[in-house]
C-alpha cells in the first residue's frame, strides 16, 4: 500500500509540484503566492456547453427575421424552413427579401427573385392581419409561379393564444 | 511546449499536457456557439397551390373536405365524395369567434384515411390566425395537401 500507485501519484502530481503556498505546515520556508489552477475541470464543463450548443443548431436553411410589429402566428404540426423568397407584411407595407415593394410592383419582383433553389414563397404576417391581405401575396406569387407556400409559424400550443 | 514533464534526476513517464489551447479553442467555440444560436425558432406550414388551368374533367375526382368561413365565423364543413353524397355540418360561432373545440371535434373524428385534400374558403375579414390553425387542425388530421382559396 505504501508503494501504491495513488500514493506515487499523489507524489508526483503536477499540481503538487508546481503548487508554492504551502497550505500544510509550510516548515519554516518561505510562502509563495504563486500556484496554479487545476483547468481540467473547466474545460469539462466547456466540452458539455459546447456539445449542448452544438446539439441545439437546428438544420434550419433558412432565417428569418421576424418584426418588431409582428406576431406569428402558432402551429402544432409545423416544419423546418426550407429556402425560399421571404415576402413580409408589415404595418400594411409589403417587404420583399427585407425590401420595401409598392403593391404593383410585386409580381414582378417576386419573378426577379425566383430561382431554382428559392421556389417556395415564405409568407410572414402579423396573426391578426385580414385574409384579404394574405389572398393579396397568395394571388401574386400565383403570378410569380410559385407553387409551393411556406407560412411562417411559432411552434406550440393554443392554449395561450385561446 | 505542448507536454511538460515533471522535473528530477531520473526520466519520469508521468507527463502533464498542457491544456491552456484547448481551453482557448473551446472559449472561442461558446462565444461562436452563443452569438449564432436561434433562440426563438420560426417553423413553417407549407401548403402547395395549383397554377394554371387543369380542366375539370382532367382531374381525378377525389375525397375531400372544404371548409368555408363565413363573415360571422360560422364554418360550414362540406365531406365531397365522388361515390357517395356530399354532406355538410355547420359550426356555428361562439360569442363572435369560431369555435374551436366544436370544429376539433369535427375535424378530428373525420375519418381521413380516405380523404387526401382539403380547401379553405375563408373571407374577407377572416383572421390569418384562424386560417392558420384551421391548416393546423386538418394536418393534424392526417391530411396533407390543404389549399388555400385567394379572394
Amino acid at each position: 500500500m505504501r508503494h501504491g500507485i495513488l500514493s506515487t501519484q499523489m507524489l508526483k502530481s503536477p499540481l503538487l509540484q508546481q503548487k508554492r503556498v504551502h497550505g500544510v505546515g509550510g516548515g519554516g520556508k518561505s510562502k509563495s503566492l504563486l500556484f496554479s489552477m487545476n483547468l481540467t475541470t473547466l474545460i469539462d464543463a466547456f466540452c458539455i456547453l459546447v456539445i449542448f450548443l452544438l446539439s441545439n443548431m437546428n438544420g434550419q436553411l433558412q432565417n428569418i427575421e421576424v418584426g418588431k410589429n409582428t406576431v406569428l402566428p402558432t402551429a402544432t404540426v409545423s416544419e423546418i424552413m426550407s429556402a425560399g423568397v421571404v415576402i413580409r407584411m408589415e404595418n400594411n407595407e409589403i417587404y420583399i427579401e427585407d425590401k420595401k415593394i409598392a403593391v404593383e410592383n410585386i409580381v414582378q419582383s417576386l419573378i426577379d427573385h425566383k430561382t431554382e433553389e428559392k421556389n417556395s414563397l415564405i409568407i410572414q404576417a402579423d396573426k391578426n392581419s385580414d385574409y384579404d391581405k394574405i389572398s393579396l401575396l397568395l394571388r401574386a406569387g400565383g403570378q410569380a409561379g410559385f407553387e409551393k407556400y411556406a407560412f411562417a409559424v411559432l411552434p406550440g400550443t393554443y392554449a395561450a393564444t385561446k | 511546449m505542448g507536454l511538460a514533464s515533471s522535473s528530477g534526476g531520473k526520466k519520469d513517464l508521468n507527463v502533464e499536457l498542457n491544456l491552456l489551447p484547448v481551453f482557448d479553442i473551446l472559449s472561442v467555440c461558446i462565444c461562436f456557439l452563443l452569438m449564432t444560436v436561434v433562440w426563438v425558432e420560426v417553423r413553417a406550414l407549407e401548403t402547395k397551390q395549383a397554377i394554371g388551368g387543369q380542366s375539370l374533367s382532367e382531374t381525378d375526382p377525389k375525397p375531400s373536405i372544404w371548409l368555408s368561413i363565413d363573415e360571422k365565423n360560422n364554418i360550414t364543413v362540406t365531406f365531397k365524395s365522388p361515390k357517395a353524397q356530399e354532406t355538410s355540418s355547420l359550426v356555428s360561432a361562439k360569442n363572435g369567434q369560431i369555435d374551436w373545440s366544436k370544429a376539433q371535434n369535427l375535424l378530428l373524428t373525420t375519418p381521413s384515411k380516405k380523404i387526401e385534400s382539403a380547401h379553405i374558403l375563408p373571407t374577407k375579414t377572416t383572421k390569418y390566425d384562424q386560417v392558420i390553425r384551421l391548416m393546423d387542425l386538418l394536418k393534424q388530421n392526417g391530411i396533407k395537401d390543404v389549399g388555400l382559396s385567394p379572394i
